[in-house]
């Protein structure tokens, strides 16, 4: 049985023309490729870090 | 390929030879982000948009520089009736890649083609308004509203979902069914839709089952009277009725039946015939009434009286030449040709005409004024969407230059975001500091103060001002 109350709660309102901008500006845009760029520098930092200090260590 | 850390050209293999970089994986996110998006190119085929929409934004968050499932998830969103967010994906689309781009010309259509964009506008706005009747309890205001934004607006799948469940709650069964349908044949994959089809198709068969359980009923009836048992055949109230000592309760009968149709039928139609005409009424007066259609009717009055004075006015050549010319400037700008208005009243000279022609004169500068703001800011709001912020600065400029409070200060307050955005941050600061004075109560205004602060800590207003 549907109950009509709970299923207006599902009903969004539209956006507006007006608030385009808004909704554009507030896209996220982030995906796979600038993960995997993002791990890739971080495993390079750490792994530089890693060289320094074992440089450090020998001096 | 192109190596995604360096760019490099990487023809055959997954190594990178300029960075040495392991592309391997990079390679499986394109080519999943490809299969995402040959998924959601099938599923809009078969006008299952929402699993179109699903594909689609896997393929993107997979790769954002998949153009062809951005446009494509797009025309799924224009489809649906979703029309911001096919103007967020086409706009993203263009600023990721700019060159040859099918956004491009989504964009142009939509903006520019014979007001599309405001017509869509204008019906979102009718079904925000319909949601909340519904959620105050106006069923009926809702579902006049409802009615209207899908004349103009046929394809809107939220808004034929919306009445069929109002129609269900007024129990409706065989209209909400009918709006369901037509839901599911431009979005197969709707999910209320389909769980409110379900609960349609549950409520007429347990309606048929009802219908065809029949009691059987004795044929006779026995009850006590006293130590006797009476047994008397069983009459149905048609048998009893056709007795001799039934006509009698047939007339009463007959009475009371005309008595309560007129009470419980015909006064409440009379009644509600009356109520939805004022409901009407009651949402005319809540849509806005164009301004300019005023003017142009003024304007045409003013046409005919002075044309009446105009014939019979002997005098000097002129007095004669300026009422002419303004009589033609008043025709011109009610054609909506607000230059060559422009243009015609710089011959009048204002100061011979009487006091009437001088109102008229008055009531022409300003609707010039306003036609010309239009113009002008209808072209800048085209440019700013689409991110020609330069080119829309101008346009602002032009617009506050002609009147400095247009649109309850939209005009001002976009020129500065315009300028801002254009990296004239000096500039920008200057109009949201004014934007900020002459509006300090609107939302804009409020978010100009927030802007001039910012602006302010971060050193603009050093150079020279715009004024």
């Amino acid at each position: 049985m549907i109950d009509f109350d709970e299923e207006l709660k599902k009903f969004k309102p539209a956006i507006e023309v007006n608030d385009a901008e808004e909704v554009i500006a507030k896209t996220d845009i982030t995906d796979m490729v600038d993960i995997l760029k993002m791990m890739t520098e971080e495993k390079k930092a750490a792994g530089k870090k890693t060289d320094e200090k074992k440089e450090a260590h020998i001096k | 390929m192109n190596c995604y850390r360096c760019g490099y050209d990487i023809e055959e293999g997954l190594y990178c030879e300029n960075c040495g970089t392991d592309n391997t994986a990079y390679r499986s996110i394109l080519l999943s982000s490809a299969r995402a998006y040959n998924e959601g190119l099938e599923y809009a085929k078969i006008r299952n948009l929402t699993g179109a929409v699903n594909s689609l934004g896997a393929a993107l968050r997979f790769s954002k520089y998949n153009t062809a499932a951005r446009n494509l998830l797009g025309l799924v969103y224009f489809e649906q009736g979703e029309m911001v967010l096919a103007l967020r994906e086409w706009v993203v689309s263009l600023n990721l890649d700019p060159e040859e781009n099918e956004a491009e010309r989504y964009l142009g259509e939509l903006e520019y083609g014979q007001g599309l964009l405001e017509k869509y506008d204008s019906n979102n706005r009718k079904y925000n308004l319909a949601l909340s009747y519904l959620r105050q309890g106006n069923r009926d205001l809702s579902k006049i509203q409802l009615k209207r934004v899908l004349k103009n607006q046929p394809k809107m799948v939220k808004a034929h979902v919306l009445l069929a469940l109002l129609l269900m709650q007024e129990d409706n069964y065989e209209e909400a069914r009918r709006e369901l349908n037509t839901a599911l044949r431009i979005d197969s994959g709707n999910p209320l839709a389909i769980s409110y089809l379900n609960e349609v198709h549950n409520v007429f068969r347990e309606r048929n089952d009802n219908r065809k359980k029949k009691k059987k009923k004795d044929p006779v009836v026995s009850f006590q009277d006293g130590n006797d048992t009476v047994v008397v055949p069983r009459r149905g109230i048609i048998e009893a009725l056709d007795s001799s000592k039934g006509g009698f309760l047939n007339v009463l009968i007959g009475l009371l039946i005309g008595v309560l149709v007129s009470v419980f039928l015909i006064v409440p139609e009379v009644r509600e015939r009356d109520n939805s005409v004022a409901k009407n009424a009651l949402i005319d007066v809540n849509e806005s009434y164009s301004d300019s259609q005023q003017s142009i009717s003024l304007l045409q009055s003013e046409v005919t009286s002075l044309k009446e004075r105009l014939t019979s006015y002997e005098g000097q050549a002129d007095l004669k030449q300026s009422y002419e010319n303004l009589i033609s400037a008043m025709t011109i700008a009610s054609s909506g040709d607000f230059g060559s208005a422009e243009n015609l009243m710089a011959s009048v000279n204002r100061d011979l005409l009487d006091a009437n022609g001088q109102q008229g004169y008055d009531t022409l500068s300003a609707t010039i004024i306003e036609g010309k703001a239009k113009e002008a800011y209808d072209k800048a709001d085209g440019e700013r969407l689409m991110g020609y912020y330069a080119e829309a600065a101008a346009d602002y400029r032009t617009v506050v230059d002609l009147k400095e409070t247009y649109a309850d200060g939209e005009a001002i307050y976009y020129l500065a975001y315009c300028l801002e955005r254009d990296g004239n941050d000096t500039d920008a600061l200057t109009y949201y500091t004014r934007a900020a004075e002459l509006f300090p109560s609107t939302q804009r205004g409020r978010t100009a103060a927030e802007k001039v602060l910012e602006l302010s800590k971060n050193g603009a207003g050093q150079g020279t001002s715009a004024e």
